[in-house]
């Protein structure tokens, strides 16, 4: 946990310069007085600085959970669907959860809305907590949903590979999706897999492992994982 | 819209006091033009467009919401 030590004025202004650094209420700091200042004669000769040591009683990624809610709630505000949000820490990970109607309007194509939402709260929320901290923005399962049929298509394209003998490719993805079909495919014999392709248009290829009867130029990384 | 563009940029902006937004809407065709510190610009646009295309999105999802369609425009002099 990170022990912080600020100098103000007085007491009270070196805690609000402290919770306001740490995004944390008062009653969420443990506060030591190191020294209680004066203001000195005429509060100029021989002033001195208050001094406090504070260290947060919650957990980082536990206020990071809640300014991350407050930040998607505000986003939220301005669609005109009713909405709730709840927020839960896994595994260091924050999961957000959007409660809706259903609609589908909040993941959008291929859920560009709803990964859209997560890179803004993520990237919001890097101005407070600058370690970086990882945000999952869901609503209706919708990223367990889009995983398992994922799966389902990386082992349909894995048998495809696997009678044909030759390479196929998956639409253009992004890194989380590249990730699963990797991982899908990854104790599977006589495939490979390979990610290929620049910035959006990057997509994962499914090679056969069996040697082509022409010798040929093969690049020997056998997988490639991002 | 207006109040949701300023939201996101005002958050990831270094310069959040030079933020403007400027609205117009013709027919349920909203048309916003941002307009942003020179320092911002990098930061609100992002790597390859992503971030500006984030704001987009979102702000046109928020839209269709209110059955209207939004463009967002980053105006430079």
């Amino acid at each position: 946990m990170s022990i912080l030590e600020i100098e103000g004025k007085s007491v009270e202004e070196a805690i609000a310069v402290a919770c306001e650094k740490l995004k944390l209420s008062r009653e969420q700091l443990d506060v030591e007085v190191v020294s209680k200042g004066s203001s000195g004669i005429f509060g100029i000769v021989g002033a001195k600085k208050a001094k406090i040591r504070v260290t947060a009683k919650v957990a980082p990624v536990e206020a990071g959970a809640e300014s991350a809610k407050r930040i998607l709630m505000e986003i939220l505000k301005h669609v005109d669907i009713p909405t709730v949000v709840e927020a839960e820490v896994r595994e260091g990970i924050v999961y957000l959860n959007i409660i809706s109607n259903g609609s589908g309007l909040l993941i959008g194509k291929r859920g560009k809305t709803l990964n859209s939402l997560q890179y803004l709260v993520g990237k919001i929320l890097q101005r407070d907590f600058s370690e970086g901290l990882a945000v999952v923005v869901d609503t209706e399962d919708y990223r367990s949903k889009r995983e398992s049929s994922l799966v389902e298509l990386a082992q349909e394209l894995a048998d495809k590979v696997k009678k044909s003998g030759r390479p196929l490719t998956t639409g253009p993805m992004n890194a989380q999706d590249r990730r699963v079909i990797h991982l899908a495919l990854k104790e599977t014999s006589d495939i490979r897999t390979k990610s290929k392709g620049e910035g959006n248009l990057r997509r994962v290829v499914i090679y056969p492992v069996k040697r082509a009867k022409r010798p040929r130029k093969d690049d020997s990384a056998a997988e490639k994982q991002d | 819209m207006k109040e949701l563009v300023e939201y996101l940029v005002k958050s990831l902006a270094e310069h959040p006091e030079a933020v403007e937004v400027a609205e117009s809407e013709i027919e349920d065709n909203v048309s916003l033009g941002l307009k942003i510190s020179p320092d911002d610009l990098g930061r609100i646009i992002g790597k390859g467009g992503n971030t500006i295309n984030a704001i987009r999105t979102v702000v046109q999802a928020a839209a269709s919401s209110h059955k209207k369609r939004a463009k967002l425009e980053v105006v430079t002099e």
